[in-house]
């Protein structure tokens, strides 16, 4: 595995390397721009061929999304993670499916859930899980799914409020110094 | 033709003459859950103290804490109730629950016809499955969420301390104060313990989260002599904190002195901006951590104050009585000068007495009495005038203030609180032979326990069920103590026993001195008469209402002169309720 | 949706026994529950111990069938997704009368687990009447039985009527579901 990265290394920029937290799975932070290269290198000359997942994580105070390109090899049985950030006010980036075509799915469910536009995707703006959604979309960490919940869905012990047993013990034994 | 295919079937008619495979539920068999299967909540409603611990860690926000009976010490009142609609019966809540109260059975099935009633409280609502809590899932001891065992306190060898004044405990390095933070379970129980009300869960978190600063600043909110109290404070928090009923409380005092210990020069780190001057002045008398508390906080609040004291150093009782090698000067020292840089004025070696107090009532906008109990009790028996017959709070301030007190090779302390071990501790690092007279037993002992044990692991014999008698001339100059041996006799159920004399049997110490040490009281001379005979009393100390107010107009008492507790917390909580009994005084008065 | 030939926006008639008849009817119909195979969440796997030799539910009258027309009771086991809820509400209407639902798990009662998710309704019966929850996460083959032991003691005694209910409340439950279901494209009454 060092070999392959070595050998990335030498023909595309990696800005950050790190191990996965098994043996087998290795994390590669590429520029977005070589992404395409790098994965169309990985499947061609590494026997990466498989495409096991893409995903998306929302790092708010950064303000940034990570598309994470997990890819396994079955001649190695070795994971490799390739991972790039994208503007969160601008989510864009160009689709995977000229090199993978079952890309199209994973894509349109990130399109659903983080709103991050896939261009060159066809199918992407059908529904996948969801029906008829009108809020921002909900893996969003700005999206207040709890309160969402329980605006749109009830909640049968709405009455009873969370306490915090701290508070009640402060205030009860406080007679009137603090209040 | 397939002749296999055709016969193959038949072979099934051999399962005609086995049992059958079916479990008839529930017909004619009932399965029980298995050992320690998770199944419906039970709930110890005695032992249960509602810390809210289980709903704390609930992820699926099952648990709500709702009231049953009316806050105690330690004890909410507040208990669990658990919605099923919600429970993934992960049981969590079992595994955390710091007294064990919360339990499962191994009951599993629960049909009702309405989504309403999935909703209950165990040990109130009966449901039924109540006896089959023996087989269903309890804490394990091999997987505890809960770390029961304290952090261990370094301490200087007994041997080794009995020498020397240095302090016997060396306080915790930042790797074990983390550690030991990180046990806190921030339930909060522990603030009904404190007088203060200190916000004991959230400078612990600033702790376990490394941030010592933030700490510091959450301990100044309501206690300006925090390395005092986290050095000798009678740590009432630690009795009441959750995690005492399995295992060791959290060691709040420790944890107190430990982020106070990691700043030398307070006045840069504590966050206390003193608001400019109003023009009201307040006067106080006594430095003692009532006093200072009020000082620091009135000025803070913007009035002017103005200290009087006797001794030559601040801190009252905290400097004359307790003995160095608990409280060190500089620690003191650090403590005083941040008060003092806020702007309080301290007059040192200013006694004052009835003169100088009518001056004070004149010319303070309101007057603040905190002098203490300085006298010693007396133990009412016959030669107790003796010159070798000494209260102990004399000999330990004496001693503070650098003097020399000649007690002999031989040394008895008459007493069982924390005075009493003081004084032993010190008459043995002065180099006699000491040992403590009490006339309760060991565990009636009002001192603290911990304290009780360094005393015992200095080699200091603890003799009990004694009631002194008479004290006589001795041979070759000593002084004897007479004595009789006590049985203790449970008058009541419930109550302490009390020691009651054994007639007849007489026996004595042969001792070079003999330190009393049996409580102390006020020492109120310095109040002009006038004043003092109008000042409502409640036996010996001063009645006072919770604003610490006397009936004297401007005048507000607090600390031991004026609380039976007689401890520097409840002092400091004295200070606290009189600034601001003070400051609404003052604000109505215009 | 006129022009729908498969749909049919009327509801249907309520016809009436005498009470001998209803509580012949009653008795029967408490022998036998057919339950239409549709799971909607993890529950759907305890299922098949309770109706296979195991636990054997055929034994009380409880056995699958393929179609919601045939069936009687309809099984929601676990979650429910805004998206499943539609197909739930089709597969319910679709039944004939008269039609039981049987709730498994927490997560049909108060939203269980998934009690802050953007997509899953917390209070099943607000959408479909539910005459009998059983608690669990998930709740084991036995409970099943004891729940459906209760559905039929509840058939018997004649107070299982959330049929009823869902029709002479219609419009009530209807608000409920088009409030969750935005874009409502299935007709007023499907059966």
């Amino acid at each position: 595995m060092e070999q392959t990265i070595k050998k990335l290394e030498n023909i595309f920029k990696i800005v950050k390397k790190e191990k996965g937290k098994r043996e087998n799975l290795n994390i590669l932070e590429v520029e977005k721009d070589s992404l395409h290269a790098v994965l169309s290198y990985l499947r061609d000359n590494e026997s990466f061929k498989h495409l096991a997942l893409v995903s998306c994580v929302d790092w708010i105070e950064d303000n940034k999304f990570q598309l994470s390109y997990i890819l396994w090899s079955y001649q190695r049985r070795v994971n490799l993670i390739i991972k790039i950030f994208i503007d969160r006010d601008k989510p864009e980036f160009k689709t995977i499916m000229n090199l993978f075509p079952q890309a199209e799915v994973y894509e349109r469910e990130i399109k659903e859930l983080y709103g991050v536009n896939f261009e060159g995707n066809p199918t992407q703006d059908e529904e996948f899980v969801l029906e008829d959604w009108d809020q921002i979309p909900p893996m969003r960490r700005d999206f207040d799914t709890l309160k969402y919940s329980n605006e749109m869905f009830g909640d049968r012990d709405s009455e009873v409020k969370k306490t915090n047993i701290r508070k009640i013990i402060s205030d009860y034994t406080d007679e009137w110094r603090r209040k | 033709m397939d002749i296999k295919g055709i016969l193959k079937p038949l072979t099934a008619w051999k399962r005609a003459f086995k049992p059958p495979h079916t479990i008839e539920v529930p017909n004619k068999v009932t399965r029980e859950g298995a050992e320690r299967y998770r199944g419906f909540h039970v709930n110890d409603m005695d032992k249960c103290i509602g810390c809210g611990t289980c709903a704390a860690i609930c992820e699926n926000e099952a648990i709500k804490m709702i009231p049953i009976n009316d806050p105690d010490k330690g004890n909410s009142g507040y208990r669990p109730r658990i919605d099923y609609g919600r429970c993934c019966w992960c049981a969590l809540c079992v595994d955390i629950c710091p007294t064990g109260s919360l339990e499962m059975t191994n009951e599993y099935t629960w049909v009702r016809e309405t989504g309403d009633e999935f909703i209950f409280t165990p040990g109130i609502d009966i449901i039924g499955h109540e006896d089959k809590k023996d087989k269903g899932f309890k804490k394990d001891d091999k997987l505890n969420f809960l770390h029961l065992e304290r952090v261990p306190m370094r301490e200087l060898d007994p041997k080794e301390r009995t020498q020397t004044f240095a302090e016997a405990v060396l306080g915790y390095s930042e790797e074990e104060a983390r550690a030991e933070a990180e046990r806190c379970v921030g339930c909060g129980l522990c603030i009904s313990g404190c007088p203060d009300r200190m916000h004991i869960p959230d400078y612990i978190r600033a702790i376990a989260e490394g941030n010592d600063q933030k700490s510091l600043n959450i301990i100044y909110e309501n206690n300006p002599l925090p390395e005092m109290c986290g050095k000798v404070c009678t740590r009432r928090c630690e009795f009441e904190c959750s995690l005492g009923h399995l295992g060791e409380p959290v060691a709040i005092r420790w944890l107190k002195r430990y982020v106070v210990e990691q700043f030398d020069d307070l006045k840069k780190y504590v966050d206390a901006k003193p608001e400019p001057l109003n023009g009201k002045k307040v006067g106080i008398i006594g430095a003692g951590p009532a006093g200072l508390t009020a000082a620091y906080y009135l000025r803070l609040k913007g009035y002017e104050t103005e200290i009087f004291e006797a001794a030559p150093k601040a801190g009252g009782m905290t400097f004359l009585g307790i003995p160095k090698y608990r409280f060190p000067i500089p620690s003191l020292d650090k403590q005083v000068e941040l008060i003092e840089s806020v702007g309080v004025k301290i007059n040192y070696n200013s006694p004052v007495d009835s003169k100088k107090f009518k001056k004070i009532y004149d010319k303070y906008d309101a007057v603040f009495i905190a002098t203490g109990a300085p006298k010693g009790m007396s133990m009412r028996i016959d030669g107790e005038d003796h010159p070798k017959v000494l209260a102990a709070i004399d000999f330990l301030k004496t001693i503070n203030l650098g003097g020399t007190v000649d007690i002999g090779k031989e040394v008895v302390v008459v007493g069982g609180g924390n005075v009493a071990i003081d004084a032993v501790r010190v008459s043995k690092r002065l180099g006699a032979n000491s040992y403590i007279a009490y006339r309760r037993r060991v565990v009636d002992m009002p001192a603290d326990e911990e304290e009780i044990e360094a005393t015992e692991a200095e080699g200091i014999p603890i003799y009990t069920q004694i009631i002194p008698l008479r004290v006589e001339d001795g041979p070759k100059g000593k002084v004897k103590l007479i004595y009789g041996k006590a049985k203790m006799v449970q008058e009541k159920e419930g109550a302490r026993p009390r020691p009651v004399l054994i007639e007849g049997k007489e026996y004595e110490y042969v001792v070079d001195s003999i330190i009393v040490a049996i409580g102390q009281r006020p020492d109120l001379d310095f109040i002009p008469e006038d004043i003092r005979n109008k000042l409502e009393m409640e036996k010996r100390i001063i009645k006072v209402d919770k604003r610490q107010m006397t009936n004297i107009d401007k005048v507000f008492a607090g600390g031991d002169l004026a609380n039976w507790t007689a401890d520097a917390i409840s002092a400091i909580a004295d200070g606290l309720r009189a600034v601001k009994g003070i400051e609404l005084y003052l604000s109505s008065k215009k | 949706m006129k022009d729908n030939k498969y749909f049919l926006d009327d509801r249907p008639e309520k016809i009436s026994y005498s009470e001998v008849w209803q509580k012949f009817f009653n008795w029967a119909r408490a022998k036998s529950l057919w339950v239409v195979a549709y799971g909607t969440g993890c529950g759907s796997i305890e299922i098949p111990p309770m109706v296979t030799s195991r636990f054997d539910a055929e034994r009380f009258g409880v056995s699958n069938v393929g179609t919601p027309r045939q069936a009687d009771v309809l099984i929601i086991s676990g979650y429910l997704a805004v998206k499943t809820l539609k197909r739930v509400i089709r597969v319910y209407e679709q039944m004939q009368s008269p039609k039981y639902v049987v709730g498994l798990g927490a997560c049909t009662v108060n939203g269980g687990m998934y009690y802050d998710s953007y997509n899953t309704v917390n209070l099943v019966d607000q959408y479909v009447p539910i005459d009998v929850f059983v608690a669990g996460c998930m709740p084991r083959p036995e409970a099943i039985l004891a729940g459906f032991a209760q559905l039929m003691k509840k058939i018997k005694e004649g107070r299982a009527d959330g049929w009823k209910q869902y029709l002479d409340n219609l419009d009530k439950y209807r608000k409920n579901q088009e409030k969750v279901i935005k874009n409502w494209k299935i007709p007023n009454y499907n059966w």
